[in-house]
């Protein structure tokens, strides 16, 4: 593939052009980069050629990727700055940078002739306007789409499988070490992805997942969406919790546990445990779908589910509830992604370290089982990733 | 070898702090420019300054020459080799040498020497694993070129390992004059 060379004029007007957008002078741009105001200016205007490490200082002070100045035209420049601005005034932007970055190496393989495939077809239309009722379509569409009437033990990780295997949506769960980011995605279909944050309870992120995934579907808001919580602020946010509320808790299906077991404390034993979502989750459903009122909904959040719990007589019913809320999500690699890479790597298109990044593996010890094991995928399996750690470190690679 | 060897910084700082830089020097300094990298040059300025003697012995080596700089029309290949050596990490800094040594090395016909495993590994599939080398190759040209004996080869990747530097894994740790005949 011949990839597009950009000149001089052209970096340097699209430098200019992010930083006019973000409202930074042309004097700060270069001392946030720590070169000269002029080779700057002569950097804008083309005049001066840009330096590896100056270009990759210049994204970073403006908030983009190298490849959003380098290739106008890919996922990277569509980004929004605008997005990108808000998330640098949080504290840690971390989750988009992280982001960010798998785009690029989405760009990399794209090129390099491993593009993604989604599975994303005849999805019903979102909008701000009726988004209630869109939401509740959409969850509808989804739910059957992703076959998951069934309760199941693991909703979680089966939920992120079926986004993968049946909508071509990368999911990855990883640890970002602060409790109130929820979770973010990249909404453009041309690389749809997921990203849920471990550090919170198994059924927090199964609604974060859902969340996400209302977004994705809707690709509504920004391309790169950010939830350091949930509260709906806008109505795509409010879209996407209505969605997730209705495709993790279909009506049909509460209101069936409230008409079989009552409006009695085993009802909403069941269904914490069927829907595996938080106890906040199921109240806040309950109040929307008016089975209970504000006052009742305060009530039950008052009480809380170990209220719940405390009131359960049946012993294998109390078990249940335990081992529904109490865990963490495990770590996640997004597996259509991974696939690709691990292509990318067999046709030298990428190195054994994006891989081993997205594995959380040590990028030698992956590439002695690789070369080992003629670059056999069974590699990737847990099986032989889990002995590294006791493996003699005979030699490690220590670049520079 | 007729063609440059484009040396990353991990490889020339090995030799620095074995005091065998004059090996690299010997085997190459006949070889047609370039023989490094400006990104290369700048991780060995950022090492001098945060007090490293080895990088500091490279720096002022002569035979290196002038480093080669690259284009803005480069900058978007090389910046895909980055991706492509540590992509999804944010930012891919650490890899700007790798990727412009990797660049210049195809664009010119030439090597990359390179001791980092991932980095050779990469470099073998896009440029041909016979146009990629480390230190233990080098030591063996430099034997079979008269310019070193294996012995003094070995004590050469010997002392590498003694300074606390590493040797890529597929070497085996104990190393024997015959590893480099």
């Amino acid at each position: 593939m011949v990839l597009p060379m950009a000149t001089a004029a052209e970096v340097g007007a699209r430098i200019r052009d992010l930083r006019e957008r973000t409202e930074m002078q042309s004097q700060q741009l270069a001392a946030k980069v720590g070169i000269d105001p002029s080779a700057m200016s002569n950097i804008e205007r083309g005049k001066r050629s840009v330096k590896t490490d100056e270009l990759a200082s210049i994204a970073d002070a403006l908030g983009v990727s190298p490849l959003a100045i380098l290739s106008p035209d890919s996922l990277l420049a569509r980004m929004p700055v605008a997005a990108r601005v808000q998330v640098a005034q949080l504290s840690d932007g971390s989750a988009v940078k992280r982001l960010t970055a798998l785009a690029e190496l989405n760009e990399v393989l794209s090129e390099g002739g491993m593009p993604p495939t989604h599975k994303l077809t005849h999805v019903p239309p979102a909008d701000t306007v009726r988004w209630l009722e869109t939401a509740i379509e959409l969850a509808d569409w989804a739910r059957q789409r992703l076959e998951l009437d069934a309760p199941s033990p693991d909703r979680f990780s089966n939920l992120a499988e079926a986004i993968e295997n049946r909508l071509g949506i990368d999911v990855m769960v990883e640890s970002y070490s602060r409790e109130d980011f929820a979770g973010a995605s990249i909404t453009d279909w041309t690389f749809p992805f997921i990203l849920v944050n471990q550090d919170q309870p198994t059924t927090r992120a199964l609604f974060t997942l859902a969340h996400e995934l209302g977004h994705v579907l809707s690709k509504g808001g920004a391309i790169l969406t950010l939830d350091v919580n949930l509260t709906a602020l806008t109505n795509w946010e409010r879209f996407a919790n209505a969605f997730a509320a209705n495709f993790l808790m279909p009506e049909a299906h509460v209101n069936a546990i409230v008409k079989k077991q009552g409006r009695e404390v085993g009802s909403l034993a069941t269904m914490l445990v069927e829907f595996g979502v938080s106890f906040e989750s199921l109240v806040y459903r309950l109040h929307n779908l008016a089975l209970i009122n504000a006052a009742g909904r305060d009530q039950l959040k008052a009480r809380g589910w170990t209220g719940v719990l405390n009131e359960l007589d049946d012993t294998s019913r109390r078990k249940a509830l335990l081992d529904s809320m109490g865990s963490l999500p495990e770590h996640r690699a997004p597996g259509l992604l991974s696939d690709r890479v691990f292509h990318g790597y067999q046709q030298g298109v990428v190195s054994v370290r994006p891989l081993a990044g997205l594995l959380h593996v040590d990028a030698d010890g992956l590439l002695d089982r690789l070369v080992r094991n003629q670059d056999s995928m069974e590699v990737l399996n847990t099986r032989f990733l889990g002995d590294q750690a006791s493996e003699l470190e005979r030699y490690s690679g220590n670049p520079v | 070898m007729a063609d440059p060897v484009l040396h990353d910084a991990v490889t020339l700082r090995h030799f620095a702090s074995c005091g065998r830089l004059n090996i690299c020097e010997l085997l190459h300094s006949a070889l047609p420019i370039p023989r490094w990298t400006e990104a290369v040059q700048g991780e060995l300025q950022r090492g001098a300054g945060n007090g490293n003697a080895d990088c500091s012995t490279v720096l002022v080596q002569h035979w290196l020459g002038a480093p080669i700089v690259p284009t803005t029309a480069d900058q978007g290949a090389i910046y895909r080799l980055r991706v492509g050596l540590n992509g999804g990490a944010y930012p891919p800094s650490a890899d700007a040498g790798e990727a412009e040594s990797i660049f210049f090395a195809h664009q010119l016909g030439g090597l990359f020497a390179t001791d980092d495993n991932a980095a050779h590994a990469f470099a073998s599939r896009r440029l041909g694993p016979t146009r990629v080398i480390d230190s233990v190759d080098i030591l063996r040209l430099a034997v079979r070129a008269g310019h070193v004996t294996a012995a003094d080869a070995a004590a050469s990747a010997i002392a590498i390992r003694a300074a606390g530097r590493h040797l890529r894994r597929v070497h085996p740790i104990t190393l024997t004059d015959s590893y480099f005949k």
